[in-house]
């Protein structure tokens, strides 16, 4: 798959999703892509890197994992107002919602 | 992480564990043959049903593969065995059909399982050319994902059983959950469709078509992974196995 280097403004990504297999499966696109991939197992630990020093710049959220959930997580963010504008990207297998 | 395991040195201790109320219900124990004497072994099998209310399944290990030997573990009770030197790959799938009635091929024998005691169980298919497709044709990245998710299966369906055991609707639906998108992206249909179903009926509370549905979908993932299992070891051999496109046997 060709896709170009990530430019400046988004670099580093963080995945938080409990299921292995597409952990694996979002690291290997994601990296090869060019991007900084931190991984998250929980919404726990995810939250945790969200509010470190130099956090990611987008979270890739599971919908369905330990809490808090990405939709949870999605909340907590958004609490926070901070500036730049945070783009999350919400994932589930919820297909039917 | 929720199966208990004992291990037992002499045919009296194992019948100790078996007996003891603190183990039962034991899970399937594996009994070696002749190191435990195979004609003392019709003993605990003989009396095991005044201890346990459900069936136990018994897997016999043994060194010797002798023609007969079927019929003899068949007489004694025992579910499947298995030939020494075994290997984890071996165990595991005697393990399955032990649990789950899982059809098994190769070295494991399910000498009681035949077609009027098995429960229907639904076809699977599974494309791993569909699968390399999705995953942009990286094959080493194919590779990795099976691994990860012969690893995980097992654990996803385990969480299930104890989340049913434990009335833990979370565990239910957070495991058929997983299992449904995993079945999914390996292209198999069938059985995503059935863990949705799962998970479905875990959501509108119905532990019961849960508890109804769970024999014949642990059974049909436990094929999957044996025939997923055998399909690697038949390439890493350098032979062929059901190309990439392949139905699971029965």
């Amino acid at each position: 798959m060709g896709f170009d280097q990530p430019g400046e403004a988004c670099q580093r990504v963080l995945v938080a999703e409990d299921d292995a297999m597409f952990r694996k499966i979002l690291h290997n696109w994601l990296h090869s892509w060019g991007y900084q991939v931190t991984i998250a197992e929980d919404g726990a630990k995810a939250w945790e890197i969200l509010q470190g020093d130099s956090a990611p710049q987008l979270p890739i959220l599971d919908w369905m994992m330990p809490e808090p959930n990405g939709v949870e997580l999605c909340r907590l963010i958004r609490e926070r107002n901070s500036s730049p504008y945070q783009y999350i990207v919400l994932l589930t297998a919820k297909d039917d919602k | 992480m929720f199966r208990r395991s004992s291990l037992a040195i002499a045919p009296r201790f194992l019948w100790e564990c078996l007996s003891s109320q603190t183990v039962n219900p034991f899970p399937a124990p594996a009994t070696s043959h002749p190191a435990c004497g195979f004609p003392a072994l019709g003993a605990p099998v003989c009396f095991l049903p005044r201890f346990t209310k459900a069936h136990l399944p018994i897997i016999a290990l043994t060194a010797y593969a002798m023609k007969g030997d079927s019929e003899r573990f068949i007489a004694a009770g025992m579910d499947a065995y298995i030939s020494k030197p075994i290997n984890a790959a071996t165990l595991e799938s005697a393990m399955a059909i032990a649990f789950y009635g899982a059809g098994a091929s190769g070295q494991i024998k399910s000498p009681t399982k035949n077609a009027s005691e098995s429960e229907p169980e639904c076809e699977v298919s599974w494309s791993e050319a569909e699968t390399l497709k999705k995953l942009g044709g990286d094959n080493q990245l194919l590779q990795e994902v099976i691994e990860i998710f012969l690893e995980e299966a097992p654990k996803h369906l385990a969480a299930l059983r104890f989340g049913l055991e434990e009335e833990s609707g979370d565990a239910v639906e957070r495991a058929a959950h997983s299992l449904k998108g995993e079945l999914g992206y390996l292209s198999i249909s069938e059985l995503s469709k059935s863990a949705l179903e799962l998970e479905e009926s875990e959501r509108n509370s119905d532990l019961e078509s849960v508890s109804r549905m769970l024999p014949t979908f642990e059974a049909s993932v436990w094929r999957l992974l044996i025939s997923i299992r055998k399909s690697k070891s038949m390439a890493s051999e350098g032979q062929h196995g059901a190309g990439p496109t392949g139905a699971i046997p029965s």
